[in-house]
C-alpha cells in the first residue's frame, strides 16, 4: 500500500527539524558525492545524451539521492525523510497510464513513453503563462489554441492589461482579492474559449500563484473541473510548503483525477552543473509522489504521473544546451526505470520572441529532445520566460510546438540528438543577448477575422520546410 | 616575496572554499605585518573574483558562492582583530538587506544575488521570501544598512516592490537607504517607475550596481 498523503504532511510535522541553508547544501553535496561516486561528466557537445546505461546510472543515484535527502517542508522547517521501500511501493503501483484529462470525446489519456515510443505526447496548447491586454485577445488565443487538431488541452495565461484588467483600473495581485477575482475570469474565458473551439471537454489547466486562488477556480460548470489537472507540486529543488500541499489537499476533496508529482533542477543552483541537476529531478519526481495526494484505489482507478522541469540559473531559455541536456537526461532515467507517464517541459519557455525564426528553433529544439527521451505530456506553447510582453504570443507558436511535438513521436536520440544539434548552431549564440524580441499576437494574427496574417503564415511553411530538410517528419493530421 | 605568498593563500582560501584555511592565512597576513586592507583587495578578492567569473562560466554553482562568501567572512574576522574599528569599516563593502518580496515563494535567483553580494565583500542580511515590507524596513533600520535589495519574480508581485518603497516613505525613511529591485519580470523601466534607485537585469549585474551605488556613499 502506497504511503497517504496525509501521512506524508504529517512528517512534516513530526520530522527532524533543519535549517533551509544546511539542507540546500546538503542537496549539492549529496548529489555531487554520487556524480563523482558514478563518474558522471557533462560534455556540452552531447547535449541529447544516448547512452542508456548512463541513463539507468542517474536513476539509481537519483533514488539514492531521494533516499538520503528526502523533502525539505518550509513551513515546518523539517526535513523529511522516505524509505527507498516506500519510494518503489509507488513505483509498483503505477500503472502505465493516467486516465482523466478532460471528458467525453474530447478526454485523453497520458500513456508511458520510453526513448522512440511512436505514442504520441499529449499536448498541453496555448502559450503558457502569457499575459494579454485583454479578455478579448486572451479568449481569441485560447479559442485559435484549442482549434488547433495537435492540441489536447490548453494553459492559461493571464489578462493584465494594459488597461488594468479590473474595471479598467486595477491590476492583479498575488495574495490580494484581484487575483482571485481575475484568475477566475480567466478560467471562465478558457471554458468559453474551448466550447467555442467545439471542443468543451478538453482539459484546461490553470493555476493561480497561491492556494485560495487557485482552489477558487474550481467549478465543474463554468471553471476547472474534476476531470482538468489540479494538483500540488514539490517546489523548487525538493521543498514542500502549504501553499502547494493545500491545492492537493483541496484536489483530494474535489476528486481531481490528475494526480501527479514534480521534479525540478535549478542548474547553477543547489542542483548543481549539468552532471548533478539530472539527479535531483529525478529525486524531486520521486519524493513528490508522497504529496500527489494519489493512493492506491485513486492509481488504479486513474494512474498517476510525473512532472519535471529544469530552469538555467542565468541563461532565460529552456532550449540551452544544459537545459536539454539535464531535462532528456532525467526523463530518459526515469521513463526507463519506472512506469510513470512523464510529463517533461521541453522548452515552454524561450528566450526570443514570438514570431521569429529563433523562437521556433529553441522551442523545436526542446520539444524533439524531450519527446525523444520518452516524454508523456508537454506544454505546447512558449512564451518567453518573466518578461513576455503582454501580447506577445500567439496560437501559431502554440501550433508550431504541437505539430513539432506530435512529429517527433517515434524518433530515436540519435536522430533527435543530430537535429537538436543543428538546431542549436543556429541560435546558440543569442541565448544570452542578441536574441529577437518578437512581435505581438495583432501583428501575426487578424484577431477579428480570426486568420494568420499572410506574411507569418508563410514564414510558418518556411519554417516547416526547414525542419523537414532536418529529419522532422511533420503530420498531415497536424497541419 | 612572502607577501605575495601569503596573498596567493587567501585567494586559494577563497578559491578552495577553506574557511579554516581563509582564517589561517589571515592569521599568517597579520603576524607577518601584512597591511589587512591589503590582504583583502590583493589576496581575498583576487581568490572572488576568480570565483565570480567561474560562477560565470557554469563552472562553479551557488553552494560554492555561499561557501566562497564563509571563507571570505571568516578570513575578514581574522584581518578585523587587526587594524581600527574606522579600518574595518572600510574593508566591507557596504550592508545589505536582501528579501523575496511579499507572496512570492521563489528565491533562488535572490540566493544568488545574495551569495554573489555577500562574496563580494558585502555584509549581508538574507530575510528570505515572501517578506513583507514593514520586516524589511526593520531589518534595514536594525542592522542600519546601506542597501535593501528587493526581489519578485511574478508579475502579480512586482507591486510589492514599489510598496517596499511606499513603506520607507511612510516611516520617514526614504533616503536612508538605496533601494535596488530585481527577477524575472522586473525592468530597469519599472525601477524607474516605482523611484528605485538600482536595478540588475542579472545577479552579476546586481552586484556591479550595488558597488556603484556605494561609490556614491549614504543615500543621504
Amino acid at each position: 500500500m502506497v504511503l497517504s498523503f496525509w501521512d506524508a504532511i504529517e512528517r512534516c510535522t513530526t520530522a527532524p527539524r533543519m535549517d533551509e541553508r544546511d539542507f540546500n547544501m546538503k542537496i549539492w553535496r549529496t548529489v555531487n558525492a554520487l556524480a563523482k561516486e558514478y563518474r558522471f561528466d557533462y560534455d556540452p557537445e552531447t547535449v541529447v545524451p544516448t547512452d542508456s546505461q548512463l541513463a539507468d546510472a542517474v536513476f539509481e543515484a537519483g533514488l539514492t539521492a531521494a533516499v538520503e535527502l528526502g523533502v525539505y517542508s518550509r513551513d515546518t522547517r523539517r526535513n523529511v525523510k522516505f524509505t527507498e521501500a516506500e519510494i518503489k511501493e509507488f513505483l509498483r503501483a503505477a500503472t502505465g497510464k493516467q486516465s482523466g484529462y478532460g471528458v467525453g470525446k474530447d478526454a485523453v489519456d497520458v500513456v508511458h513513453r520510453r526513448p522512440g515510443s511512436t505514442a504520441e505526447p499529449i499536448v498541453y496548447g496555448a502559450p503558457q503563462t502569457a499575459v494579454y491586454s485583454t479578455a478579448d485577445v486572451a479568449y481569441k488565443i485560447y479559442k485559435l489554441s484549442a482549434q488547433e487538431a495537435s492540441a489536447d488541452g490548453i494553459w492559461g495565461g493571464l489578462v493584465i492589461g494594459p488597461p488594468p484588467p479590473i474595471a479598467g483600473k486595477y491590476g492583479v495581485q498575488a495574495n490580494h482579492p484581484t487575483e482571485i477575482y481575475q484568475y477566475m475570469q480567466e478560467v471562465h474565458l478558457m471554458r468559453k474559449a474551448i466550447t467555442a473551439a467545439g471542443r468543451p471537454g478538453m482539459f484546461i489547466k490553470q493555476n493561480a500563484p497561491t492556494a485560495q486562488a487557485t482552489i477558487a477556480l474550481a467549478d465543474p460548470d463554468v471553471g476547472v473541473r474534476p476531470t482538468d489537472p489540479l494538483g500540488g507540486n514539490l517546489f523548487e529543488e525538493l521543498k514542500i510548503d502549504w501553499n502547494f500541499a493545500n491545492r492537493t489537499a483541496f484536489a483530494i476533496a474535489y476528486g481531481t483525477r490528475v494526480r501527479w508529482s514534480a521534479g525540478h533542477a535549478f542548474i547553477g543552483g543547489f542542483s548543481g552543473g549539468p552532471a548533478t541537476a539530472p539527479l535531483v529531478i529525478v529525486a524531486g519526481a520521486l519524493l513528490g509522489l508522497f504529496f500527489s495526494g494519489a493512493d492506491d484505489a485513486h492509481i488504479k482507478a486513474y494512474g498517476l504521473s510525473a512532472r519535471i522541469s529544469k530552469t538555467h540559473n542565468r541563461i532565460k531559455s529552456r532550449a540551452a544546451p544544459s537545459c536539454i541536456y539535464v531535462g532528456s537526461l532525467a526523463c530518459q532515467a526515469l521513463v526507463r526505470n519506472t512506469r510513470l507517464p512523464i510529463c517533461a517541459q521541453g522548452c515552454d519557455h524561450p528566450v526570443a520572441g514570438a514570431g521569429t525564426r529563433q523562437f521556433y528553433y529553441e522551442c523545436a529544439a526542446g520539444e524533439i529532445a524531450s519527446v525523444a527521451s520518452g516524454s508523456a505530456a508537454n506544454p505546447a506553447g512558449g512564451a518567453r520566460q518573466f518578461v513576455c510582453p503582454t501580447d506577445h504570443s500567439s496560437p501559431l507558436e502554440s501550433k508550431w510546438m504541437g505539430e513539432v511535438l506530435k512529429a517527433s513521436a517515434g524518433m530515436g536520440l540519435e536522430t533527435a540528438k543530430e537535429i537538436v544539434g543543428a538546431l542549436l548552431s543556429r541560435y546558440e549564440d543569442k541565448l544570452e543577448a542578441g536574441y529577437p524580441e518578437g512581435y505581438p499576437v495583432q501583428q501575426i494574427y487578424d484577431l477579428e477575422a480570426e486568420t494568420v496574417r499572410p506574411d507569418f503564415q508563410r514564414f510558418y511553411l518556411r519554417m516547416k520546410a526547414d525542419l523537414e530538410a532536418l529529419g522532422v517528419k511533420f503530420k498531415e493530421r497536424y497541419a | 616575496m612572502r607577501d605575495e605568498l601569503i596573498l596567493q593563500k587567501l585567494a586559494d582560501a577563497v578559491l578552495s572554499f577553506d574557511v579554516d584555511v581563509a582564517k589561517a592565512a589571515a592569521q599568517e597576513a597579520l603576524a607577518a605585518g601584512l597591511n589587512p586592507l591589503t590582504a583583502l583587495e590583493k589576496g581575498l578578492k583576487v581568490g572572488i573574483d576568480r570565483v565570480g567569473e567561474k560562477f560565470a562560466r557554469d563552472e562553479l554553482f551557488l553552494p560554492h558562492l555561499l561557501m566562497a562568501a564563509d571563507a571570505l567572512k571568516a578570513a575578514v574576522s581574522v584581518l578585523e582583530t587587526g587594524i581600527s574599528r574606522a579600518d574595518a569599516e572600510k574593508m566591507k563593502l557596504g550592508t545589505v538587506v536582501v528579501a523575496t518580496v511579499k507572496d512570492d515563494l521563489h528565491d533562488v535567483g535572490k540566493n544568488i544575488v545574495s551569495a554573489l553580494l555577500a562574496a563580494s565583500g558585502f555584509e549581508v542580511h538574507d530575510l528570505g521570501k515572501d517578506v513583507d515590507a514593514e520586516a524589511i524596513v526593520d531589518k534595514a533600520v536594525a542592522v542600519d544598512a546601506d542597501i535593501i535589495v528587493a526581489s519578485a519574480l511574478m508579475t502579480t508581485t512586482l507591486r510589492r516592490q514599489r510598496e517596499l518603497i511606499e513603506e520607507l516613505e511612510f516611516k520617514g525613511k526614504r533616503n536612508a537607504f538605496w533601494v535596488m529591485v530585481g527577477g524575472g519580470p522586473t525592468t530597469q523601466d519599472w525601477a524607474d517607475t516605482i523611484g528605485a534607485d538600482g536595478y540588475g537585469k542579472t545577479a552579476a549585474e546586481a552586484v556591479q550596481v550595488a558597488k556603484k551605488l556605494m561609490a556614491r556613499g549614504r543615500r543621504v
